[in-house]
């Protein structure tokens, strides 16, 4: 395969990757944890919270047992006795979080997948690039 | 911007997929193969870019591009936002399978748009057109989130849970960041890479 691309190509790839992600790239994805018995603490995957989340408690049959906004913490309490199977989190924005009793939710690690994930798309551009350049050249 | 599973209704998901399948249908019609590079190149962008959380109290929100990338692609916008959008989904659960096909739409119709606009104000210095493209993406996007999740569920629209409010508030900074970045990408573009615009008709 030839790899030969343009200097312009180069830098101005260069240049959108750099100026664009430099940042710390932390996707904004919400968070619900229980923090301790009868806390849940929400948590957008980049950090903070909206006061506007509302949380959803919720027993084995569906019912709901107890809900309302979480405080200035990002914090709802409830009675720790509660026998909660599923609690549900939104904020209203369209970010909905989801909590089950003894699931445990993991996920990839951020920085490798986002690098990964432009490599390969350079890796297709470069590639498309050079064979519409040597289509060209035949033409 | 980016809509969770359970979020949306049975019926919004229905129609958000319908239209999805229609706009990619319509975005892959003719694609030339050197429009893949381009296409590729804003969809690891987006993906990338989409990612940096921009905690604005009492929310958190995250740059879109959509005026650039719709500068750029035109019509064929639906192409790299959905594949970056799935890949979000899959890799790190940021939004959901369900509201893949409507987060494509509140993405792909701004850029549309903005691309019109940015056909349609030839008068003006491509670093006003670029800003006000951009701008505009974000507006529209915004009204998008707002109409789908309304659609939803009446209660995002009243009192203090009311996501118009906090939508259009958190976007504040973003239309800012967006007009600004638009306006310099989209002049270093028209100076270095003129190709990388989309054509009209595209």
């Amino acid at each position: 395969m030839n790899l030969k691309v343009s200097k312009k190509t180069v830098i101005f790839t260069c240049l959108i990757f750099i100026l664009l992600y430099c940042g710390t790239a932390l996707a904004h994805g919400m968070l619900l944890k229980l923090e301790e018995p009868g806390v849940f603490r929400v948590e957008y995957d980049g950090g903070g919270f909206s006061t506007s989340t509302e949380v959803i408690l919720y027993d084995q049959n569906d019912k709901v047992l107890a809900q309302g906004l979480v405080d200035e913490k990002g914090k709802f309490y409830f009675d720790p006795n509660l026998e909660v199977y599923r609690a549900v989190a939104n904020d209203g924005m369209g970010h909905r979080a989801e909590y089950k009793e003894g699931v445990k939710v993991s996920s990839l690690p951020k920085l490798p997948v986002v690098i990964g994930v432009i490599v390969v798309a350079v890796a297709v551009s470069v590639y498309f690039s050079n064979k519409s350049k040597q289509k060209l050249k035949v033409l | 911007m980016h809509i969770a599973d359970g979020v949306l209704t049975a019926p919004v998901v229905a129609a958000t997929y319908g239209a999805a399948v229609v706009a990619m249908g319509v975005a892959a019609k003719g694609i030339k193969e050197e429009e893949i590079p381009k296409i590729s190149l804003m969809a690891g962008t987006f993906f990338a870019v989409s990612l940096i959380s921009i905690p604005v109290s009492p929310t958190s929100v995250h740059p879109l591009l959509c005026g650039l990338i719709g500068i750029i692609l035109g019509k064929k916008s639906p192409l790299a936002f959905f594949p970056a959008l799935l890949l979000q989904a899959l890799l790190l659960r940021h939004g959901g399978l369900t509201a893949l096909a409507a987060n494509t739409l509140i993405l792909s119709i701004p850029a549309y748009l903005s691309y019109l606009l940015y056909c349609k104000l030839p008068n003006l210095k491509t670093l006003v057109r670029g800003g006000i493209a951009g701008a505009v993406s974000v507006v529209i996007t915004v009204i998008a989130v707002i109409i789908l999740l309304v659609l939803s569920d009446s209660r995002f629209a009243a009192g203090d849970f009311s996501v118009v409010k906090i939508v259009m508030l958190g976007h504040l900074p973003i239309l800012v960041v967006e007009t600004i970045v638009t306006a310099f990408a989209v002049q270093f573009l028209e100076k270095n890479k003129k190709s990388w615009i989309a054509v009209k008709g595209d």
